[in-house]
């Protein structure tokens, strides 16, 4: 009797050796995908080389891959098979590229309607990624070290385009700058003011560009484009003449890479000195003759009292800078327009009214597509900056009502 | 007067329940185990790769039983990369931190003859999750983590128990309770000092973990938590029937024999390293380990022979169910450790006012 009510006292050690046994289950190596039977090979951002799986099932956007960069750089929204979860979604509805490639927006079957739709962690999506079956995976925010190590053919676009050289593979930054002639200032920057070799955005977006022409099997695709952006660049330089100019307006502007102040005839009153803390006297004490906002309108900024000390409120040059968090997020495309609107801004007696044309150019130009006058409106926040000095070149049917001034 | 109280259907229903549960008790451990497996294997059919519940067995029937995996599998490698890497990992360190949180507050409760009290409770977790955002602060490896925050946790308790004895109250007390508190609310003062100290990069992870999630879970965090959690929860096992005597009353435990402080001190520590090891992997997951030992008494009674495993094992069940919840139903990564608070709270009302303390009776 004592015996048996021992045994079953000694019950609890059941589940106790079975968890056990499946948690040491877990030691055991990882399971590694076979290479496919037939495959063409690339080397990504980060030098890895990745088998993609032929014939082709598509391509997936794995975390932190954005739609609208894939389709802006690949056109090739036929090749997507899973373009990312609701939010992602969301995102893509904000931007530009769902009037261009509103087949993508629409196609439920390309976003993660099942399971774990609104997860944030890499592991369910890497489960979803694998319900997909693509023959390859993007991962731009780095896709988890374990896919690689599974063997799944993971193709990062970040990372280090120097050890592609190091491969012996062709320079995924080779034309960045375009021939902008080097900024004088930019020895006198404070430290850490420049992040790194981020100075112009050509430094992301031409190796983005070309890895991902690489990716869809086009690499010939890349370098047109990549003239086409310079060329644009090269002629703002040619038109403004940045070197011969006697007055730089001093602007504060975040989120842009610092090789597009100078390039517009403008200074970043953030590289003329150090100072610390991020404050709102910080903005008092630089006092920029001109603000460009990232989110929020001119308007309620010009109204809000903390600012009204502020040489850009008092002359309201504040405005809202097209192109970031919505409509135009990315920029192979759009960048060239940034800078013109920019320079425009800051030097409209060099250069002509040009942004407008410019943008619906460069869209039909890239995609065939024909902005409406409204989308254009939307993409340069028109609405927002309708009180602010000098935005008005930015509206419809600006030009010709300029024209006609000066004929008379 | 006898006959008159033999007589009252209520002291005679109550009279059948124990003897029910002297007979039948032992069983229920064993109905849980066998639930916490299932679960387990269930948990693994859930996700967006579909997959069975035989072939999620077979998988891990493969996986667990010793020996070379066979040649010619009947899965594929999908299905074997989603059980190994994806799926298993997070079950089990769901199931685990679940597990010890059951057992840690039914040991807790014993040894402080109190209903009242759990790991969140005694500032246990406070100090776990301090030591753990501290160690994170100063970019410590994993295993900095689980030693800083097992730290922590001890340094918590010591205190509330340093702080209890000095008000002369012992641990049969309200005080302690309240002692839990302060020492929970300076902990949680030095949890914000640090995530103000923390950078750009470590302030997101930091706060996340502290809300309780079982995201980012593999192979190393399960061995961090399992060899605390199996390890610990089988030595506190092995004490069982001392937490028996221990729950009658100090005087009456050392008339017994028994050296009161130095099993009080074995208890705390265990119950620290489990605690601390849960809230390394996973950060604060409240409220578990005061509920569910309210909820096993329900089923087996106060007999910690019984008791202990049974909490542990509807702990792993409750977490379990509530992760699953979290992912099958709500399609989300909603931290557990909300979701347990947020069902905890009615659930500990409900108790309160359904058993009205049933079963910590003194009789």
């Amino acid at each position: 009797m004592i015996r048996k009510h021992h045994g079953r006292e000694l019950l609890w050690l059941v589940p106790f050796i079975c968890i056990a046994l499946i948690a040491v289950s877990l030691l055991r190596p990882l399971p590694r995908f076979p290479l496919p039977e037939h495959y063409r090979t690339v080397v990504d951002g980060g030098g890895n080389t990745i088998h993609i799986a032929l014939p082709f099932r598509g391509v997936a956007l794995a975390t932190n891959s954005f739609p609208s960069g894939y389709l802006e750089t690949t056109r090739s929204p036929q090749l997507l098979v899973y373009a990312g979860k609701p939010s992602d979604r969301g995102m893509l509805a904000k931007n530009a590229m769902s009037w261009i490639y509103p087949e993508v927006l629409n196609d439920d079957n390309l976003w993660n309607t099942r399971l774990f739709k609104n997860t944030s962690s890499p592991f369910s999506e890497i489960e979803t990624l694998l319900a997909y079956d693509p023959s390859v995976w993007i991962g731009c925010g780095g896709p988890p070290d374990l896919v690689r190590r599974v063997g799944l053919p993971a193709f990062g676009c970040g990372g280090s385009p120097a050890l592609r050289q190091r491969m012996g593979l062709p320079n995924l930054r080779s034309k960045e700058g375009c021939g902008t002639p080097p900024d004088p200032m930019r020895s006198h920057y404070p430290k850490g003011y420049v992040n790194g070799g981020w100075y112009f955005p050509e430094n992301y977006l031409f190796p983005g560009l070309r890895l991902s022409s690489e990716l869809i099997g086009h690499p010939e695709l890349a370098e047109p484009r990549i003239d086409a952006y310079c060329k644009i660049v090269a002629d703002l330089q040619q038109e403004l003449r940045p070197s011969s100019l006697t007055y730089r307006p001093r602007v504060q502007m975040v989120g842009e890479p610092k090789g597009t102040v100078p390039r517009a005839g403008m200074v970043d009153v953030e590289a003329e000195r150090e100072i610390p803390g991020d404050d709102a006297e910080r903005l008092l004490i630089l006092d920029p003759d001109m603000i460009f906002l990232v989110v929020g309108s001119p308007q309620e900024f010009e109204r809000d009292s903390s600012w009204q000390a502020l040489k850009a409120v008092q002359k309201h040059q504040v405005y809202r800078r097209p192109g970031q968090l919505e409509w135009w997020a990315t920029g192979v495309t759009f960048k060239p327009v940034l800078l013109r609107w920019l320079a425009e801004i800051a030097h409209p007696e060099r250069l002509q009214p040009n942004v407008r044309q410019l943008l619906r150019d460069r869209v039909m130009s890239e995609f065939g597509y024909r902005l409406s006058e409204e989308q254009i409106d939307l993409v340069l926040h028109v609405k927002e900056n309708a009180g602010s000095v000098g935005a008005e070149r930015f509206t419809r049917g600006y030009q010709t009502t300029s024209e006609q001034r000066s004929s008379k | 007067m006898t006959e008159a109280i033999m007589a009252d259907p209520a002291i005679s229903q109550a009279k059948t329940k124990t003897a029910w549960t002297l007979e039948y008790g032992w069983a229920i451990p064993l109905l849980l185990g066998v639930g916490v497996l299932v679960a387990i294997l269930a948990s693994l059919c859930i996700g967006a790769y579909p997959m069975s519940f035989a072939q999620a067995a077979r998988i891990v029937m493969h996986l667990a039983w010793p020996g070379p995996l066979p040649a010619n599998p009947p899965w594929t490698v999908k299905e074997i990369t989603v059980v190994q890497i994806i799926r298993l990992p997070r079950v089990l360190l769901v199931t685990l931190a679940g597990l010890g949180l059951g057992i840690s507050g039914t040991a807790l409760q014993g040894m402080m003859r109190n209903p009242l009290v759990g790991p969140d409770i005694v500032g246990v977790s406070s100090g776990a999750a301090f030591g753990g955002v501290l160690a994170m602060l100063w970019d410590f490896p994993p295993v900095g983590i689980v030693g800083l925050a097992f730290c922590g946790g001890m340094l918590a308790m010591a205190c509330t128990f340093g702080l209890a004895k000095l008000s002369h109250a012992g641990t049969d007390s309200m005080i302690t309770i309240l002692a839990g508190v302060f020492v929970g609310a300076f902990f949680l003062a030095l949890i914000d000092l640090i995530k103000h100290l923390a950078n750009d990069a470590q302030l997101p992870s930091m706060v996340f973990w502290l809300l309780g999630t079982f995201v980012g879970a593999d192979a190393r965090k399960v061995a961090m938590i399992a060899i605390p959690t199996l390890g610990g929860g089988a030595l506190l096992m092995t004490l069982r029937w001392r937490l028996n005597l221990l729950s009658l009353g100090d005087l009456d435990a050392k008339s017994l024999g028994m050296n009161v402080s130095v099993l009080r001190w074995a208890i705390l520590a265990l119950v620290s390293l489990i605690v601390a090891s849960q809230v390394a992997v996973s950060g604060v997951v409240g409220w578990v380990g005061l509920v569910v030992p309210h909820c096993a008494r329900m089923l087996v009674g106060p007999d910690h022979r019984r008791l202990l495993p049974t909490a542990g094992l509807l702990g792993a069940l409750f977490v379990l169910g509530l992760d699953d919840f979290t992912r099958a139903v709500m399609k989300a990564e909603i931290p557990v450790g909300v979701l347990t608070a947020l069902i905890g709270t009615p659930v500990v009302c409900f108790l309160l006012w359904k058993s009205q303390g049933k079963g910590w009776g003194r009789e």
